[in-house]
């Protein structure tokens, strides 16, 4: 083999997207055709699929073979994917009949909702029948091949990246338009007459040759890009030009002529018809009848599964097996509990520089990392696996508390100042950077838990005291999975209720959560006790749908409605603004902010800094802007509910896009030094007198800068945040105002408060962050020789 | 449309999007060709990508080919250094290499410009005893704004409000009777 073609069959790019967009392409088709196939084997031909898949294969040829590095070089090879892209990949996707196909193997909620109303849409398909109609296809498509091979385009298109995407995306929207009129695919019935199609390839052929005359004539080389290029393999640009001229000619021309030679004996038999969809002509200027093609009971099917058809955890072979065993969350417990009680003791007796103590790294670069990662795709793990409910189940065995958490502190009030307290520490203290402190507040929750709920009944300190769990109980309401009822109807008939009340050996909630009325997440701990005791085992791990308990304002067991509950709002604000504020926290723009406020009142200690800062990101700012967006938005969508009511719905919509910065913020820290875990750990085993992990490999624990990926996921996940922030807006203006008009003006101010909450977001996460938790470049190395 | 359409249509719109924009960043190396030389009985070609060249990762890629029958030249160690006019201290280099080549013809070496300003490059060619190199310069832009790059990644959710806002529209139209049931396929989708 020569060294050319050698380095040719192992010259692929690599395009991960382009190949799982059209292996996704693919698997849709295949989906639908084998619905299809299986009703009317003989329409829906093997023959199809191939077609289809052939197209696919083409545009793989053309964009991620070695055809694509090699097209700057040659302009043959580029010749070559130019075919690929307008002549053998529109044709063979065409042939495929793909739109139904199509439909049916999307989701059926995007088809019903996204898809339907588009081909349903009288406009769009007016458009498209105009556009697919050969006066208008036919230009389009020579104007396009003709722009595009203009020397100055040509050669912009080699330069630019950018510039070669769009070339290419034209060339094959203009030649899939060029080709639906000669193909005709199935269900389309075009209402003009099929003989001009005769005139309509064969013109398109002699612009063809015209053009490949050109090239391949010239007696000068015509692209300066290829004039410039090296010789390769011996071949002078002039002769590349006039190989690429007779590629476009001769394979050019029979992709042209041989389908005018097909359609004039279809036509010369008396056939109208190429597509093979319905035999007979039409005059009416339907572009697309459902009722005849079967597109119609496709597109009405209802989108939504029936509810026994949820997806249930429990019922999964192996995760459910273990979350049913009675013993799977005291293990959870006691594992977490061991990972607890090292950080107290490295915490507390280890040394005291943060990315070398367990107390350092564990909880405030994995633990933070995990939970939130766990909130995303499950629901409230850690609650699951809380460690420092075991003493107080311990201590219940011997002593039983009778007394009941005061009426007054019945709701989240104290949640909320605890959580805001909280927050201000961790910046005014640097809790990540102080093992010992750390050390302490896992011992004082451990403390705490124990002393209140030795006095009180029930689970008071999960309800209403730990800030921790406060945070879980508002992420998990956009957790993609819930504890619920399998069957509302088993519920009526039950009479026991051990649910909420327990049984002679099990408890039932102890958060006062009644199964049959509980809605989404909230103030579940995910113990699991219900799923225990049901003795019709009707409780589940659902699936639900992210978000949707927020803008719901049923009476929920337990909780009630939330524009009842000021206190769930604040609480809410607050872990929104918490997000902002803990992110704003450790980028350059505010730590130079604070130095310079610093240097400005001189003698004003960083503590009054921080605290500043988070009473006006947590209390001023608040409740400064909640009440004008209140007023406003009651106002311009006349609502009749009270202020109070207005502010704690809408304000709940806000928790998404919190969601989404909490987690962009954790899983930044956790993304980027999760491997820190790795020499702090050989430390405190080797301080234990355990060396078979060897020396710590201190180099792990150094701060790198964040990969590329990182920063997409976090504006990704934020952007995502947004997106279902603004759908609960419209959906809780919707169950306030009453005009369309109406909804709009209510949901307006609350839309600009979260874009601009958004753009902060946005503006935070470009910025230089701190990479808290790790050693600097030359500490590592440092201590790295040291433990050599 | 029910919320749980809404998120599962959010997530495909967000797949969707995310392949889009991950398309957008596929590059092959090769880029603008900014000089040949012959050397010692060898052709030298260099490319440099992005075009213009700007502050931050740039391509350079050497094409080294014998000078009398244009043979690729296999037994190659190439190395690319970059020094700005006028800075001593501002210079990079590194080798060219065909692993990091798409296009295997070629070696290709990633280089990290700091600033803006004309720069002077060197390439440096081993074949078994023979060693020269072969000058070149370019001129580097200044980069454009740090957001830019990363424009597409927060804009996206623009589009699919776009989107939602269509959808919306074409749910008012259908569910407006006025608009459907006068024509014939208007009450077939009523059905």
């Amino acid at each position: 083999m020569s060294p050319t073609l050698d380095a040719f069959v192992r010259s692929w790019p690599s395009e991960p997207w382009l190949v799982a967009s059209l292996l996704l392409s693919a698997a849709i088709y295949v989906r639908g055709w084998r619905s299809l196939h299986r009703r009317d084997p003989e329409r829906w031909s093997l023959w199809r699929l191939a077609s289809f898949c052939g197209g696919l294969f083409a545009i793989f040829l053309a964009l991620a073979s070695p055809l694509e590095p090699f097209a700057s070089l040659w302009l043959q090879i580029h010749m070559v994917q130019h075919l690929l892209l307008m002549m053998v990949a529109p044709p063979l996707l065409w042939l495929g009949w793909p739109l139904l196909p199509t439909m049916l193997g999307l989701p059926k909620p995007i088809r019903s909702v996204w898809v339907a109303p588009l081909l349903r849409s009288r406009r769009l398909r007016n458009w498209f029948t105009r556009l697919t109609h050969p006066l208008v296809a036919w230009p389009i498509y020579v104007g396009v091949t003709w722009f595009w091979h203009a020397p100055r385009f040509y050669d912009l298109a080699l330069s630019s990246t950018r510039w070669h995407f769009i070339e290419h995306l034209l060339f094959a929207a203009a030649a899939l338009l060029f080709w639906y009129p000669v193909v005709r695919p199935y269900p389309s019935r075009p209402n003009w007459s099929p003989w001009l199609l005769l005139p309509y390839l064969l013109l398109a052929d002699v612009q063809n040759t015209v053009l490949a005359a050109w090239l391949t004539f010239s007696s000068r080389v015509i692209y300066p890009h290829y004039a410039n290029a090296p010789r390769i393999a011996g071949v002078a640009a002039i002769d590349d030009q006039a190989a690429a001229g007779v590629i476009m000619w001769v394979p050019g021309s029979i992709a042209f002529l041989l389908p005018l030679f097909l359609i004039a004996v279809r036509l010369l038999r008396g056939q109208s018809r190429t597509g093979a969809g319905s035999p007979r002509r039409t005059t009416v200027s339907h572009p697309l009848p459902f009722e005849s093609t079967g597109l119609l009971p496709i597109l009405s099917q209802p989108s939504r599964a029936p509810s026994s058809h949820r997806f249930d955890l429990l019922h999964t072979p192996l995760i459910g097996a273990l979350l049913r065993w009675r013993y799977f969350r005291p293990l959870l417990q006691y594992t977490v509990g061991v990972l607890a009680v090292a950080v107290i003791l490295d915490g507390l007796l280890g040394p005291q520089l943060s990315p070398l103590n367990l107390a350092g790294v564990l909880p405030w670069i994995h633990w933070r990392g995990v939970l939130i990662l766990g909130l995303l795709i499950a629901g409230n793990l850690f609650c699951m696996a809380c460690p420092f409910t075991l003493p107080r189940g311990i201590a219940r065995r011997f002593w039983q508390p009778t007394r009941s958490w005061p009426r007054v502190l019945r709701n989240k009030w104290l949640a909320v100042v605890l959580v805001a307290l909280f927050l201000w520490s961790y910046e005014a203290f640097a809790l990540w950077d102080s093992p010992w402190l750390t050390a302490w507040i896992a011992l004082a929750y451990f403390g705490a838990a124990l002393l209140v709920d030795s006095i009180f009944a029930g689970a008071s300190f999960c309800k209403y005291v730990c800030p921790i769990g406060q945070f879980n109980f508002m992420q998990s309401l956009i957790s993609p999975l819930e504890v619920t009822v399998r069957d509302a109807n088993v519920c009526t008939s039950c009479k026991t209720k051990e649910c909420i009340r327990g049984s002679a050996t099990l408890p039932g909630c102890e958060m006062g959560l009644y199964q049959p009325r509980k809605a989404g997440n909230f103030d579940c701990t995910f113990c699991l006790d219900c799923v225990q005791v049901c003795p019709h085992e009707n409780v589940g791990i659902l699936a639900t749908t992210p978000g949707g308990a927020i803008w719901s304002d049923r009476l929920r067991s337990g909780i009630g409605r939330w524009s009842a509950r000021p206190d769930v709002a604040a609480l809410a604000i607050v872990l929104v603004c918490g997000a902002f504020a803990n992110a704003a926290g450790m980028i350059a723009p505010v730590l130079l902010w604070q130095d310079q406020l610093r240097e400005r009142f001189v003698g004003m200690p960083p503590l009054a800094v921080t605290t500043a800062f988070y009473a006006c990101a947590l209390i001023a700012l608040p409740a400064l802007v909640l009440l004008p967006l209140t007023v406003v938005s009651r106002h311009w969508g006349i609502i009749s509910a009270t202020n109070s009511q207005v502010a704690a719905r809408f304000a709940m919509t806000l928790v998404p896009l919190g969601f989404g910065v909490w987690l962009a913020h954790y899983s930044f820290h956790f993304l980027a030094s999760w491997d820190t875990i790795i020499p702090a750990t050989q430390r405190f085993a080797s301080d234990l007198g355990v060396d078979w992990l060897g020396p710590p490999a201190w180099i792990c624990a150094c701060c790198r800068p964040a990969a590329d990926w990182i920063i997409r996921f976090e504006l990704l996940a934020m952007g995502a945040g947004l997106l279902l922030t603004l759908y609960a807006v419209l959906r809780v203006s919707e169950s306030f105002a009453t005009s369309p008009r109406r909804v709009i003006a209510a949901a307006v101010p609350w839309c600009a408060a979260a874009i601009i909450l958004y753009a902060s977001g946005v503006w935070i996460m470009l910025q230089p962050m701190e990479m808290r938790g790790t050693l600097p470049d030359e500490s590592a190395a440092i201590a790295q020789q040291a433990s050599r | 449309m029910s919320c749980r359409n809404a998120i599962r249509t959010l997530t495909f719109a967000c797949c969707l999007a995310a392949s889009t924009l991950a398309n957008y960043a596929a590059n092959a190396d090769g880029g603008r060709l900014v000089h040949v030389e012959r050397v010692d009985g060898f052709t030298i070609s260099i490319f440099v990508a992005p075009d213009p060249p700007r502050v931050g990762p740039i391509d350079v890629s050497v094409l080294l080919q014998r000078g009398d029958d244009d043979a690729i030249a296999d037994d190659a160690q190439v190395a690319v250094s970059m020094q700005q006019a006028g800075d001593a201290t501002a210079f990079v280099s590194g080798p060219a290499t065909r692993e990091q080549a798409t296009n295997k013809l070629l070696r290709s070496a990633w280089l990290e410009l700091p600033a803006a300003g004309r720069w002077s490059g060197t390439v440096h060619c081993s074949i078994g005893e023979r060693d020269f190199t072969v000058p070149f310069t370019i001129e580097v832009g200044e980069s454009p704004p740090a957001w830019t790059a990363i424009a597409p990644w927060f804009l996206w959710p623009v589009a699919v409000i776009a989107l939602f806002g269509v959808h919306r529209l074409l749910q008012r139209q259908r569910k407006n009777p006025r608009s459907d049931r006068s024509r014939p396929e208007g009450r077939l989708l009523q059905q």
